[in-house]
């Protein structure tokens, strides 16, 4: 279980005493770092410690001074307002509270606070957790697979994936048929393109041919499935590959 | 003191919850005795060694449903194959942070079974029935 970092914005005492009175109840799930005053004297301490959490009186003057904690050069820490005005509560909502505490303060609602709090923190992180994940799959994606590196045997040559219509298997060799109408043979045979050529939009239909779906014009249905392709081929698909090449060109 | 009732039982996996739902209980001084399970299994084993003695069976289980191994509703289906006295003794209330709405309606259609987001509110422990 870990605890969440708080500092503490108020200036009456017996709230303050409360305060103190509930975080050490609840030592478990939140430890107070520092008490203030009002914004301006938290300020600093605020920049050294970053707490996670900030508990705010909701008086004019700190309404006022709010743009104190919009200056600050680092992810606002989650706020929680307290008044003995429910008013307050709106303009607590339009500042992007976590919650609002009416005083006097109840020591259950403080707790639920807390919750709402770690809830949060923890939502964030996990969205941003997959969202980062997501941006370095795409990114990976279209890394390593831009680009394949053909040797022929006096040369290497790049070519763009987008590029390729399809590959054939010549014995030993493969012969790339390109979208410009040329050939190219390179010296490995089809299978060692495998790690290359089973992403993106490509796809191996038969033992002798990968196509890439982007070039395909039209799938025929006679006597069993072909792919004619931008250059005027017609290659077959063979039986066993035609459900998962379906289920390939559909996504 | 006298509460609300003698024992809850609270059955989630998240020790944070657990604790908190724990601390508001007792600050509402709602059950003599308090007890926790981080899983539904060990919860489940509990009941079914007792499940002739209310004695020692909690009148209330709060129940989370995401948990691995025995979620909560596989705990729901195996607690309604034991002791009828279980059964009417203690009653039982999904307490969740689901939004899967097949399992909140799954949940509000079993009349015996009352459901609650998290976090579990005042109002709502002190309205228990």
């Amino acid at each position: 279980m870990r605890s969440i970092t708080a500092v503490i914005i108020e200036d009456e005492i017996e709230t303050i005493q409360k305060l103190k009175q509930f975080s050490l109840e609840n030592n478990l799930i939140i430890e107070v770092i520092a008490f203030a005053v009002n914004i301006k004297e938290s300020i600093e301490v605020i920049k050294e410690h970053k707490p996670e959490l900030i508990f705010i009186n909701t008086t004019e003057e700190n309404l006022e001074n709010f743009n104190l904690f919009l200056e600050l050069d680092f992810n606002l820490p989650k706020l929680v307002f307290m008044s003995g005005e429910v008013e307050y509560a709106y303009k607590a909502i339009k500042l992007n509270a976590v919650d609002f505490l009416q005083k006097p303060l109840n020591v259950n609602d403080f707790i639920i606070s807390i919750y709402k709090t770690l809830k949060m923190i923890e939502m964030e992180q996990v969205f941003q957790n997959q969202k980062i994940q997501q941006i370095n799959t795409i990114n990976s994606l279209y890394q390593s697979n831009d680009y394949v590196a053909i040797a022929s045997i006096d040369k290497i040559e790049l070519l763009k994936i987008d590029d390729i219509v399809y590959c054939k298997a010549e014995g030993k060799y493969t012969e790339f048929h390109l979208s410009n109408g040329k050939k190219i043979l390179s010296s490995k045979n089809l299978g060692e393109y495998k790690n290359i050529l089973e992403s993106g939009s490509l796809f191996r239909i038969h033992h002798s041919y990968v196509i890439n779906i982007k070039h395909i014009t039209k799938i025929t249905k006679k006597d069993g499935y072909y792919c004619e392709l931008i250059n005027g081929d017609k290659l077959p698909i063979a039986k066993r590959r035609q459900d998962e090449f379906l289920k390939f060109i559909k996504l | 003191m006298s509460t609300k009732y003698k024992k809850i039982m609270i059955v989630d996996d998240n020790e944070f919850d657990s604790y908190i739902t724990a601390r508001l209980i007792d600050n509402s001084n709602l059950a003599g005795e308090v007890i926790e399970f981080n899983s539904a299994k060990l919860a489940l084993e509990f009941i079914t060694e007792n499940q002739f003695n209310t004695k020692i069976l909690p009148e209330i289980i709060l129940l989370d449903i995401y948990m691995p191994l025995m979620d909560g509703f596989e705990f729901i289906e195996k607690f309604r194959k034991l002791s009828n006295e279980a059964n009417s003794y203690c009653k039982i209330y999904v307490v969740s942070t689901t939004i899967n709405d097949y399992y909140i309606h799954k949940a509000k259609i079993d009349e015996n079974i009352r459901f609650t987001s998290k976090p579990i509110t005042t109002d709502f422990l002190s309205n228990l029935d």
